[in-house]
């Protein structure tokens, strides 16, 4: 079910909503059960077989984390530490048979030539996110948590449904304890306005923004080997890519972060406006905020961190990135991805050391905020070519014309755009392609500009919803949308919710669904 | 003492409000819809929105597919070039014309993937080709309508509303309300119906439209025929006859035509009866635009159809008239 489906908004929301709040009067051990059959649902819609394999995958982390926390209370860590790398690893075998058992097969076949009788992998939904909860969850009773949890709060805890599919990736501290917590019980107006707000706004981002901008960019990068892009196309699809990724992931972690809340539940943020960011560095602390925080705690800092000097911090964070890109799909161009970034880390490190040595020799030396922003997001941009390409072929053919290797423009384009602007005119261009084709596509660039301009200067979701103070931004002005609950936002949020409507219609999936 | 005004917290107000304007929309939509229908202009439910592809589906939905023996599909070559009564009335099966319109042989082939175990009944299916039904075949069109939405509007378990609430596109209820009303393009075509599901032009429409061909169609023609072989299920590849003036400047030589009929017999066995309506030899007289017969046209093309399935194991029509493929 997807949070942007008729069934989902009016149907399955409503129900678990009211039922929530009037099976919490009977107690909160009966909402409790609710929000999880709820849960169970909202995943078993997806596909029963599999709602079974997440259920047993939960219980077998359950039972294995109450051994740990057994073993570890009454023997100590180093006799748990075999059922927590025991669980750990199993939970990495699982992962890596379902999403990478083909992939692997077709790498080895590619080197030696050796077929694999293999059928294809069905990619259970959720499970890298979900994967990555529980093996969290391990690893924490292994580091002596000990909390204690029933089996039905442990499964809320990995099933919660506005998270379960595609994050946050949550912590069980972050979000047992509000389960326990008698006030997330009660309806409390403010909240759930809150929630609203979210959840609309990720609404008006996905249907408005995202769905659009993926119209705009993948198409180029589809046909990028049958026809090379220009210079001019290849960094407007990768841009338009960078902006739909952008406003898909974080529209659907808006609209997950509004869903716990309309429950009384916080989920933490995902994005903080990454494209702002005046570092790679700075972008890893914005972009998909929750799985930087799993990849910190619970790779880099386990292999060592920056605890064993400069060479091996380094090799720590490329093995991270490598592994994150990994992550995200199994494919080599998301271990290039990853790889990429890793290599950007590497040098804002470098560059770091260079301009503190520099600083503290009394000569300081800094790109400034506007060149160190530009120089961010062309690095990130160039990087996405490899996330958004199918193949590593289309991926070179749009770096190529990125690099200006393929000339400026394609001669179909550049023919178009000599008789839009200096032959015909755009009343001629617009009589050849007939008037909704021409509006259509200008919609499409104005959407390309509109988003564009909503990420640079704009303020982010939860600096509008929930106050929170960001130093960026651009303008004061801009900086005071906020939300106030009262009359004009509930017309607002009303209106959106309704704009909403009238592009609900095409139900696309979120792109991080695949993953 | 002082009567205190009782107000609503700021957060409730903008529930209240927000919770208003929300119903205030869709009851404004709902009330649209129903001032469209009383005038009659409202569109078929939005399946695809698209109208002439709605409509054929809000027919089948509507009708009894399991006793149907006959079925033609395709694209609006069989939508608007056949006569459904003709086969009734001459080869006595159930008949029904299931085709909507701009369909590419890889959607007709999905439609056929759809109808096909829904009439149990089906003993044959007449699929009436154009040229341009091959002009594109990509897998992300293809599967152009939610099979799962009709079937539960056909059976019940959904209201037939839902699609308005599913689907519900504003610009296109509003541009089929005005060219309805208007009576303009395609959506104001006046039309000869035969009651089973055909719509035949009966006065000329000003189209002239261009011929490129994609070979990644054929294969979705071999589909078919796998596709009815594993039913038991006659497969009919009817050609619909085409304009020979628009033939003679869009394609000269004849050699895109020729070509295209070769490569869609070399995709099928010699198990499919191939009908090549060109032995009609129609002048452009005969036709509402380059692809379309003017009615009654339509009657001689179905009789022309049925007069070569009479050779069915369960006609007596001669052999002779069959053309195989292959």
């Amino acid at each position: 079910m997807l949070f942007n489906s008729h069934i989902f908004i009016f149907l399955f929301l409503p129900v678990t909503l009211t039922c929530f709040f009037l099976l919490a009067r009977l107690g909160p051990q009966v909402a409790r059960y609710w929000l999880l059959a709820a849960s169970l649902i909202f995943y078993g819609w997806w596909s029963i077989p599999f709602l079974g394999l997440l259920i047993a995958w939960m219980g077998v982390n359950y039972l294995i984390g109450n051994q740990i926390a057994k073993l570890h209370a009454e023997k100590g860590p180093d006799v748990s530490r075999i059922w927590a790398v025991g669980g750990i690893t199993a939970n990495l075998l699982a992962l890596g048979y379902y999403k990478y058992a083909t992939f692997f097969a077709g790498t080895v076949t590619a080197l030696t030539g050796i077929e694999f009788a293999m059928g294809a992998v069905i990619l259970p939904l959720a499970i890298s996110f979900h994967t990555f909860q529980q093996i969290a969850y391990l690893a924490d009773l292994q580091r002596g948590q000990n909390p204690k949890y029933s089996l039905s709060d442990y499964m809320l805890f990995v099933s919660f449904f506005p998270q379960l599919i595609a994050g946050p990736i949550v912590h069980h501290y972050e979000l047992v304890p509000q389960f326990k917590d008698s006030n997330t019980f009660k309806f409390q107006d403010d909240r759930f306005a809150e929630g609203i707000a979210y959840f609309v706004i990720g609404l008006v981002k996905k249907l408005a923004l995202a769905d659009p901008l993926s119209g705009l960019a993948a198409p180029l990068f589809a046909a990028a080997t049958g026809s090379p892009p220009g210079f001019g196309e290849a960094w407007f699809a990768a841009v338009a890519f960078a902006l739909g990724l952008y406003f898909d992931f974080s529209a659907y972690s808006d609209m997950a972060i509004g869903l716990a809340r309309m429950f009384g539940v916080r989920l933490p943020y995902n994005f903080n406006s990454p494209y702002k960011s005046t570092s790679i560095i700075e972008f890893w602390r914005r972009w998909h905020m929750t799985l930087s925080r799993f990849l910190r705690d619970y790779l880099y800092i386990p292999l060592g961190g920056n605890r064993k000097g400069p060479t091996r911090r380094s090799v720590n964070l490329f093995a991270t990135m490598l592994l994150g890109g990994l992550w995200h799909g199994a494919s080599w161009t998301f271990v290039v991805w990853g790889g990429l970034h890793g290599l950007y880390l590497l040098i804002n490190h470098a560059w770091n050391g260079f301009t503190a040595r520099r600083a503290t020799a009394g000569r300081p030396v800094s790109l400034g905020p506007a060149l160190s922003q530009v120089l961010t997001l062309l690095a990130v941009v160039f990087a996405w070519t490899f996330f958004a390409a199918p193949d590593f072929a289309s991926a070179l053919s749009v770096v190529e014309g990125m690099l200006g290797l393929n000339g400026m423009l394609r001669p179909e384009t550049a023919e178009l755009l000599s008789q839009t602007v200096f032959v015909a005119g755009p009343a001629h261009v617009m009589q050849q392609s007939g008037l909704s084709v021409f509006l259509t596509q200008i919609g499409k660039f104005a959407v390309f500009f509109a988003a564009l301009a909503v990420v640079l200067f704009l303020p982010n979701s939860q600096e509008v919803i929930d106050r929170k103070r960001s130093d960026d931004d651009p303008s004061p002005v801009l900086s005071r949308i906020r939300f106030a609950p009262g009359v004009a936002a509930g017309l607002a949020a009303g209106s959106m919710f309704l704009f909403s409507l009238t592009l609900m219609s095409d139900v696309r999936e979120f792109v991080y669904f695949q993953f | 003492m002082l009567r205190r005004r009782r107000t609503l917290a700021r957060p409730t107000l903008f529930l209240v409000v927000f919770g208003l304007t929300s119903m205030a929309g869709l009851l404004a939509i709902a009330a649209v819809h129903l001032l469209l229908a009383s005038r009659d202009v409202l569109a078929p439910p939005p399946y695809v929105a698209t109208w002439c592809i709605d409509q054929k589906l809000d027919f089948l939905a509507r009708s009894d597919l399991e006793e149907v023996e006959l079925a033609a599909i395709g694209s609006s070559g069989a939508w608007r070039n056949l006569d459904m009564t003709v086969f009734v009335d001459d080869l006595g099966l159930n008949s029904i014309n299931a085709a909507p319109c701009l369909l590419f042989a890889s959607q007709t082939a999905y439609l056929a993937e759809y109808l096909l175990p829904r009439m149990p009944k089906l003993e044959v299916l007449v699929v009436s080709f154009l040229a341009r039904d091959f002009e594109q075949c990509v897998p992300e069109d293809e599967k152009f309508f939610d099979q799962r939405l009709l079937d539960f509007v056909s059976d019940g378990r959904l209201p037939r509303w839902l699609p308005y609430i599913s689907g519900f596109r504003p610009m296109y209820l509003a541009n089929f309300a005005r060219a309805r009303a208007a009576g303009t393009g395609d959506v104001g075509i006046k039309i000869h119906e035969d009651g089973l599901g055909s719509a035949v032009m009966i006065e000329k429409f000003d189209w002239w439209p261009e011929l490129t061909l994609s070979d990644a169609c054929y294969a979705h023609v071999t589909r078919l025929e796998e596709l009815t072989q594993s039913r038991n299920v006659t497969l009919v590849l009817a050609l619909a006859p085409n304009d020979p003036v628009w033939r003679a400047q869009r394609d000269p030589d004849g050699s895109i035509l020729s070509d295209w009929q070769k490569k869609l017999r070399a995709s099928v066995s010699s198990e499919v009866i191939f009908i090549d309506s060109a032995e009609l030899g129609f002048q452009s007289d005969r036709f509402a635009d380059p692809y379309h017969l003017m009615h009654p046209n339509q009657i001689e093309f179905s009789r022309f159809i049925a007069g070569n399935l009479e050779t069915l194991p369960n006609n007596s029509a001669p052999e002779s008239t069959l053309q195989p493929g292959g």
